[in-house]
């Protein structure tokens, strides 16, 4: 396996738009930067018909192959078999539509220097309308109050990093849009530059409420795997000690009554609700046991750690991989 | 290099002020054994001059290695990191603080070889402050005496020498580092406990401060669960299903009763309903966690054959690995 300096992965599996054209823009933009690329497409079946094109692009003599999956597994999977089959030093996702000009893309790797691991684009200014634009304020409003790390634009699907980043972290799901917080967890240095965001990209976009619902969603996974991978007893137990806590001084409140004021307690549908809630804080504490034991039996096979490198050493393989 | 007969596994935390002193003081310590062990520096993430000060150290002394992190992980990460990078049979950890006293290894790692897998450093003149250190290190130890049913003194001590086969085999993660003479009293090790000296802190802050006091309870509480693992989950979670199952076992009494008083029948029964489905949920719970043991790849009777005895045998027999040694543990402090 020969290996080269930059390979493109460019998942087409949610959006298609001036495939051929943009493709051929990013081609003369690397061209032009005189390292050595590749391009990878990874395409979902519903995107069959943009094969014939691409193979087309490839033929006129853009370094290149397809891969073409057997069903939908969506783009951060995509990203993920492509940075296995990828042979460049760097990676660099591409959207298969136009989010910046796409000249700017040799600016990731200009940037992409020693002490950087990765470069991410804020797309700034930009130029879509008001309700695109309050849209995303807000999601990463929600998102940047519980991350560690703050970021603009994760809507961006153009990113340059450096191979080792995708054997550490893992893609599934929707998780392709927070590589870059995955990858801060893992100890990497990300970047984020601003690039002008491109006239194609202005579309209003209106989602379904589904989707709304799944980004919310996205959020909280996040925030899971990034502040409680290893902890998840704190993260339920958290909840349920309050809960736990509410309840046994609501139950102390009625049981003082009771005795001292005679006010009987069996009648009361309070007396519900706190037992309720009783049952509410032991069972978010006991999922969270689960949680614990889940991590406690795959410790040795998920490194707590990610290691630099080692002084007169060489690192160790993993247990089992 | 020949294969060492000691590692020293120090995780190092904005430790600039100490790395040079630290690094003279082993090599003096351990003298007895020049040319037989190495020294591990972990560098967790510092934001200081600690990892060139130690490379540059390790440029000079081939036995020194200096494993760098991406970025700051906690203490127990980065032993994790330097018990799976030693090479030797015997490995040793240590704060790099300079608070332990490496003049201790030698008598540590002699009475290791007494036959022990564990030995664990008491620092019985601890130079600490008393109300914010001392005090809830003291409380601490006590309870996790309790729960895990290995009375340590001082869980807290980082100064240990272990047996490495047995520790490579642990899993040990977050701030794990207090429960290892429990976690490997799972895998039937014998632990013993030795007086160490500790020395108040020369440079630099304390990094480890009082705010740890609930993350200690969840994971006493954590540490149980899994310990139970061992035997039988479900009755870990059955025992915790017992006070909601006889409370409403009770309520079904008071119902059964009282069955024609109107509402508070109706509110008693609701709660009995509401508490026994707790106690179905936690027993459903076990059998969910006996499963995903069942599936994991960790699979603690591989450590029972490494702490087994075997007494008049051929030293390759094959052991029975079915050992169940539970959490009993023989236990033994040295005096003075």
């Amino acid at each position: 396996m020969s290996s080269i300096d930059v390979t493109a992965i460019v998942p087409i599996t949610e959006r298609v738009e001036h495939v051929d054209q943009l493709i051929l823009s990013y081609h003369h933009a690397l061209a032009a930067t005189g390292k050595s690329y590749e391009f990878l497409f990874l395409i979902s079946p519903a995107w069959d018909r943009f094969k014939p094109s691409l193979q087309a692009i490839i033929d006129e003599g853009v370094p290149g192959k397809i891969v073409t999956f057997s069903r939908h597994f969506g783009e951060a999977t995509a990203i993920q078999v492509g940075g296995e089959m990828a042979n460049g030093e760097i990676i660099m996702t591409l959207t298969p539509y136009e989010q910046i000009a796409p000249e700017a893309i040799t600016q990731l790797l200009d940037n992409l220097t020693d002490g950087t691991d990765m470069v991410i684009v804020n797309r700034s200014p930009r130029v879509d309308g008001a309700f695109n634009q309050a849209q995303a304020r807000w999601f990463h409003r929600i998102l940047n109050l519980f991350a560690e790390v703050k970021f603009n634009d994760m809507g961006c699907g153009i990113k340059a990093f450096k191979r080792d980043l995708l054997t550490e972290i893992r893609l599934y799901g929707d998780l392709h849009r927070f590589i870059p917080q995955l990858a801060h967890q893992q100890g990497f240095k990300v970047k984020e530059i601003d690039i002008a965001q491109s006239p194609r990209d202005a579309h209003r976009r209106v989602y379904s409420a589904n989707t709304y619902l799944g980004r919310l969603f996205d959020l909280l996974t996040i925030i899971f795997l990034t502040k409680f991978n290893q902890k998840p007893l704190r993260f339920f137990g958290a909840g349920g000690a309050i809960a736990l806590g509410i309840s046994l001084l609501g139950l102390l409140y009625i049981f003082i009554e009771r005795v001292f004021f005679d006010v009987g307690a069996a009648d009361r549908p309070l007396l519900v609700l706190f037992s309720l809630l009783l049952v509410l804080g032991v069972q978010l504490g006991a999922i969270g046991l689960v949680g614990e034991t889940i991590i406690f039996t795959h410790a040795k096979n998920s490194r707590p750690y990610t290691i630099r490198k080692i002084v007169n050493g060489e690192e160790t393989p993993k247990d089992g991989a | 290099m020949t294969k060492p007969e000691l590692s020293v596994v120090v995780p190092l935390y904005n430790e600039e002020d100490n790395v040079r002193l630290m690094f003279e003081r082993i090599v003096d310590a351990l003298e007895p054994f020049k040319g037989r062990f190495e020294i591990l520096f972990v560098n967790d993430g510092s934001r200081d001059k600690t990892f060139e000060i130690a490379s540059g150290i390790a440029a000079e002394n081939p036995f020194l290695k200096v494993v760098d992190f991406r970025r700051n992980y906690g203490q127990t990460p980065a032993m994790a990191a330097g018990i799976d990078n030693a090479t030797a049979e015997i490995i040793v950890t240590m704060d790099g603080d300079l608070q332990n006293d490496p003049s201790d290894i030698p008598d540590m790692v002699a009475k290791l070889r007494e036959g022990y897998d564990i030995v664990v450093g008491w620092r019985h003149n601890r130079q600490d402050k008393l109300i914010t250190r001392k005090i809830p290190s003291r409380i601490a130890n006590k309870m996790i005496g309790k729960v895990t049913g290995v009375p340590i003194k001082d869980n807290g001590c980082s100064l240990k020498v272990y047996r490495a086969d047995v520790m490579k085999k642990m899993p040990f993660y977050n701030e794990m580092h207090r429960f290892i003479p429990a976690l490997l009293s799972l895998g039937g090790a014998k632990v013993a406990e030795v007086k160490v000296k500790h020395h108040a802190r020369q440079f630099g802050e304390s990094k480890y401060g009082l705010s740890r006091v609930y993350k200690v309870l969840f994971d006493l509480l954590m540490i149980k669960t899994v310990l139970s693992l061992i035997s039988h989950p479900v009755r870990w979670f059955v025992r915790i299903a017992l006070l909601p199952l006889l409370f409403s076992l009770g309520l079904f009494f008071v119902v059964a009763g009282d069955i024609s008083s109107g509402d508070s029948a109706v509110i008693s029964a609701t709660i009995l309903i509401i508490l026994m489905n707790l106690a179905l949920f936690l027993v459903s719970l076990g059998f969910i966690c006996e499963l995903i043991y069942n599936k994991s790849p960790l699979d603690l009777s591989k450590i029972a054959p490494l702490t087994a005895r075997v007494d008049a045998f051929e030293q390759n027999i094959v052991l029975d690995s079915a050992d169940d040694t539970g959490t009993e543990t023989p236990h033994e402090s040295q005096k003075g």
